[in-house]
């Protein structure tokens, strides 16, 4: 799909909007004080605005940072693939038209400081920013819901490949009998997938981070899944199984059975089980009028 | 012949008839047939396709493809989550079962009758109904040589240990055991809906139109007369064509989940519709062998021990090829290789309750129902002993280990360690549960405050609306519905023709 002169304005405004929420919120965190100090002193040159009150409790900051956070990673999301994930500026919008609407109710009902009248008004030109966007790009445009991450080469499809390669038999020793890796057994995994609407294969995009990125938590290692060796990743996933908790246990629950029904369905894996397919005989079978 | 393809259809259509009668299934075939040989006009509508024999395969993936909802993953929302497999083809889940008929048990009809005033259920009345359905289906037990090496392996345990069994009647009509029911019968041999009520509903003069998706009932105020369906193309999805059929009677059959969300969606309203749901969950429970089974040859649905049906416990013959049994095979890498491997050596029968509990089905914004269901404490107690006892008759048969398919404790290796299994609390969670039979979600009551529908199938509370399949039956049927559901459908039909 040709990048367009449209492609990359909203992409430059929305990377814009990622380095600014990172700057503001990094300040934030920093210097709170110094923010909203900072805040007074500019809204005294516009008029008479009453100080800011100061506080030690830093509930409000956690909070704040947390915001911060994850605004920075909807702009993110955004940016990479801004037709794909087109429906995210709306999401973005929600978060700062509440943030501005919050501030114009304080500032005319609690205190009339200038950082509420300051933050109403750059969230609220966020919002009418991204609702600009969102109407800019044209949705038909979005590729047909697969995501670049899955798509070959990609991170998302290594994770895959590991994951299946290690939970079925790899073929590498087994003649001509076509293991999880050897016949890229990941893209049978994701047509089928497919089968129930272009966007399907994303449901796997958050269980295949978990199993990327677990290994942090329950493997006490720094190295993501995909950098450990054959027989770690093996105790890994097996860890999955029989897990007693729960979620993590549903975390590889819809991968092992797809894959292993669609890898045994194979009449050359069913050869290997020594299963004999039935041979049918439709001699004097009742058909449908 | 009166049967329109709605991918075919190159124009909105629009019927007038006597009944609309909307689901092929167990339900809706048996009210369709009914009606038409009384002679009513009658029109059908299936979301699903209307697939010829030479279609089946056999084999799984395109099968689920082709013959199931989902691809065969529909399942409720709860702990744990439970597949629960449904057909979307003409002849709805018959298409995809394993052809297993039983009446319900005369203590369920009585129940029936005693607590929700459905004289016309007992047990004297309801006799003709299954002995005619029966006949009309070709119901007959397994014969000897159909069983298969893995109903004879279970049947052999069964006996060790003195429980009651015996071979399953099913709806065939010469079949030739090739093992692969619930995919299509390839040989045409098992009577599903497709192959028996429907084609003699056509021959009494009903039309049937396929993928059509019924949208939503029409109305006015509480009288309803038709229904608006969506017309789909060969993969499913909508060709913006319409159907609307006006009719002075609508018989909704879609099944225990899609009943309530249609009905739901059309703007019906009772306390008790969605309510009431219930599955027979079940567990797969395998077992090796030291020698080769080769469960795969015959039925695989073929024995059936009925010793503890009083205690809701039903064990039945399961057995898939390798595609279908891998997932509960336990194991990863290359544990669950060797384990494959042996395939030919793995025996499956089925470990399946009559539970006390219930889940609802609720309907989320597009008008789909989302079936919630979670087991309840004495249902994962009574399922444990389900599989405790499963496992039991695999030792007693000689089995090396047995799958239980709970995953605190997935795997068995001696009958003391069956007996054990029994007897400890396993938490819902630890369940890979799967279920067949979702049914009671519009249940059946001459009370309007117990029931959705009255003695007639009629909605209480509304004119000319009736529900006809699983989601009206007011218990659980202890055993699989597939033959109660159509008696019961019978008498539906029978009663809406004699009311003119």
């Amino acid at each position: 799909m040709p990048v367009t002169n449209l492609d990359r304005f909203v992409r430059l405004n929305v990377v814009g909007l990622f380095w600014g929420f990172v700057v503001v919120g990094t300040l934030f965190f920093l210097v709170p004080d110094g923010v909203v100090a900072f805040t007074d002193r500019v809204g005294a040159w516009f008029g008479d605005f009453p100080q800011a009150p100061q506080t030690g409790f830093r509930l409000w900051l956690s909070l704040t940072t947390g915001y911060m956070v994850l605004v920075s990673l909807l702009a993110y999301l955004i940016q990479r693939d801004i037709h794909g994930n087109r429906s995210l500026l709306l999401v973005l919008a929600a978060g700062k038209l509440t943030s501005s609407v919050t501030c114009l109710l304080f500032y005319m009902f609690s205190l009339a400081a200038f950082g509420y009248l300051l933050n109403f008004l750059v969230d609220g030109s966020i919002v009418l920013n991204c609702l600009l966007l969102y109407r800019l790009l044209d949705p038909s445009r979005r590729r047909p819901g697969f995501p670049r991450w899955l798509e070959r080469g990609g991170r998302g499809r290594s994770i895959l490949t590991g994951v299946l390669a290690t939970m079925l038999p790899d073929a590498a020793d087994e003649k001509g009998a076509g293991g999880a890796e050897s016949a890229d057994f990941a893209e049978d995994v994701l047509d089928y997938l497919r089968g129930f609407g272009p966007a399907a294969p994303r449901a796997l995009v958050p269980a295949l981070l978990t199993i990327e990125y677990g290994t942090i938590l329950w493997f006490g290692t720094l190295r993501p899944f995909t950098r450990l060796d054959a027989a770690e990743r093996e105790r890994y996933l097996r860890g999955f199984e029989n897990s007693r908790f729960y979620l993590r246990e549903r975390v590889l629950f819809p991968i092992r059975l797809l894959a292993t029904t669609l890898f045994y369905s194979r009449p050359e894996q069913e050869a290997v089980t020594g299963y004999e397919r039935p041979r049918i005989d439709r001699s004097g079978a009742a058909v449908q009028p | 012949m009166n049967h329109l393809d709605g991918a075919a259809a190159t124009s909105d259509v629009r019927r007038a008839v006597d009944v609309v009668v909307i689901g092929t299934g167990a339900g809706g075939a048996v009210a369709a047939a009914t009606l038409a040989e009384a002679g009513a006009r009658v029109l059908l509508l299936e979301e699903g396709a209307y697939h010829r024999t030479e279609e089946f395969s056999g084999h799984p993936p395109e099968m689920l493809t082709l013959l199931y909802r989902n691809r065969g993953l529909t399942a409720t929302l709860g702990t744990p989550v439970i597949g629960v497999p449904l057909g979307c083809a003409v002849g709805g889940t018959t298409t995809v079962n394993s052809g297993t008929c039983y009446p319900a048990p005369d203590y369920v009809l009585e129940r029936w009758v005693r607590d929700e005033g459905l004289g016309d259920l007992a047990p004297p009345l309801m006799a003709p109904r299954f002995a005619e359905v029966s006949r009309r289906i070709g119901v007959t037990p397994v014969p000897e040589e159909l069983l298969g090496p893995n109903a004879r392996l279970f049947r052999k345990g069964a006996e060790a240990l003195g429980f009651a069994g015996a071979p399953i009647p099913r709806n065939v009509k010469g079949c030739k055991g090739t093992g692969v029911c619930a995919f299509g019968c390839p040989t045409g041999a098992k009577q599903s809906m497709n192959l028996s009520y429907v084609p003699a509903a056509l021959a009494a003069g009903a039309e049937l139109v396929t993928r059509a998706r019924a949208r939503r009932l029409l109305s006015d105020g509480n009288r309803i007369w038709g229904v608006e369906a969506s017309l789909l193309d060969a993969k499913g999805q909508p060709t913006g064509r319409t159907l609307r059929a006006l009719a002075r009677a609508t018989v909704v059959a879609v099944g225990a989940f899609y009943t309530p969300a249609l009905l739901r969606t059309s703007g019906v309203r009772h306390p008790l519709l969605g309510r009431n749901l219930r599955i027979h969950p079940a567990a797969r429970v395998g077992a090796m062998f030291a020698e080769p089974v080769k469960g795969w040859i015959g039925v695989p649905q073929s024995y059936h021990v009925s010793q503890f049906e009083r205690e809701g416990i039903f064990i039945q013959g399961i057995f898939a090829p390798p595609g279908v049994e891998a997932p509960s095979i336990p194991g990863i890498g290359r544990e669950h290789r060797e384990r494959m491997r042996r395939f030919s050596h793995l025996g499956s029968f089925g470990a399946l309750i009559s539970e006390s509990g219930s889940g609802r089905v609720v309907t989320v914004p597009g008008g789909q129902p989302l079936a919630l269901y979670s087991l309840s404490p004495p249902d994962c107690r009574r399922l444990a002993r389900a599989i405790s006892l499963t496992a039991q008759v695999w030792f007693a048969a000689g089995a090396t280990e047995v799958f239980t398919s709970v995953r605190s404790r997935p795997v068995l290796r001696s009958m003391a360690e069956a007996r054990d299994f029994g007897d400890r609390a396993v938490g819902a969670k630890y369940f890979d549960a799967m279920a067949f039979h979702p049914m009671g979600t519009a249940r059946m009551s001459a009370d309007p405050a117990r029931g959705v529908v009255d003695g007639s199938g009629r909605v209480h509370g509304y004119e000319g609306l009736y529900v006809a399949d699983a989601a009206v039956l007011p218990s659980s049927t202890r055993r699989n519905p597939q033959l109660t559901i159509m008696a019961v459908a019978t008498k539906i039909a029978a009663d809406l023709a004699a009311s003119g």
